[in-house]
């Protein structure tokens, strides 16, 4: 297996915009959770803020530098299934950018996120308050998006070792690196 | 490469997904250690919360050994109390 011969320009790094879009995002959830009983003021504020990041993202996606739009990195399922079994038999070649499995957890991230979201305000209106149903549903998504998180975290260290180098460095200095 | 790094990758799995224990569903405080017997009467409880003004959406007995209701208070604003069942004393308190 050899790295792709493209490598990034100097000037061609993660845009700090994003960096930063994924630190509070994450920061916002983890809060968010940790501080659910015992401060739900934060919580709910935090909730609130994430769906801010979403939102933004969501645009940022659409309209955003070409690299980190949707219609680059979220593909089909015949490419993505292609991928993970280019993966399995060790002959996925390395590249700059999201891979497909990457491309569809973000996807993955941003609906449990958003569907944490919005379930989250729907308990603090007069219909759902206290209903138990939303509020299993909500803890669930809760689950669900800590597995995806092990998931992000069980991709991010393969693809460090596929690459030899320590992957989430690029989320703080924003140098891109085949992987 | 590629088989050693698999078997890596997937260890480092399963040891944050064994150390990671769900969330427990929306957890409340933990109210009383007095048994049961000695608790006030649910219905009248709820009925004097009700003569004070509380309108009771919800009325439910929680696993911390909790009386916790749903709804609002004579205000209007929506709350979620925790009271100890024994002596009736809020234990925790949300409004909205």
């Amino acid at each position: 297996m050899t790295a792709s011969s493209a490598t990034a320009a100097p000037d061609d790094r993660i845009p700090l915009v994003l960096r930063l879009y994924h630190g509070a995002l994450a920061a916002s959830f983890v809060g968010a959770w940790a501080l659910e009983s015992a401060w739900r003021e934060a919580h709910e504020w935090l909730g609130y803020t994430l769906a801010g990041l979403l939102l933004w993202r969501l645009f940022y996606g659409l309209n955003g530098p070409q690299a980190l739009r949707f219609t680059t990195f979220i593909v089909g399922p015949r490419q993505l299934w292609r991928y993970a079994s280019d993966l399995c038999h060790g002959r996925a070649a390395l590249r700059i950018g999201y891979n497909p499995l990457a491309g569809w957890a973000i996807a993955g991230h941003m609906l449990l996120l958003g569907a944490l979201a919005c379930s989250g305000h729907w308990l603090t209106t007069d219909t759902f308050w206290g209903n138990d149903a939303l509020q299993s549903t909500h803890a669930s998504l809760v689950d669900a998006m800590w597995v995806m998180i092990v998931l992000h975290l069980g991709g991010v260290t393969l693809a460090s070792l596929r690459s030899r180098r320590v992957l989430p460095l690029a989320m703080l200095s924003g140098r891109r690196y085949p992987h | 490469m590629p088989r050693d790094a698999l078997s890596t990758t997937g260890a480092v799995c399963a040891a944050l997904l064994i150390g990671l224990s769900p969330t427990p569903a929306l957890a409340g405080p933990q109210c009383t250690r007095k048994p049961p017997a000695q608790w006030l009467d649910a219905t009248k409880f709820r009925t004097d919360l009700e003569a004070q003004g509380y309108v009771i959406a919800k009325f439910k007995t929680t696993s911390g050994h909790c009386y916790e209701i749903y709804g609002k208070d004579k205000t209007g604003a929506k709350v979620e109390i925790y009271f100890d069942p024994s002596d009736g004393k809020i234990v925790k308190q949300e409004r909205h």
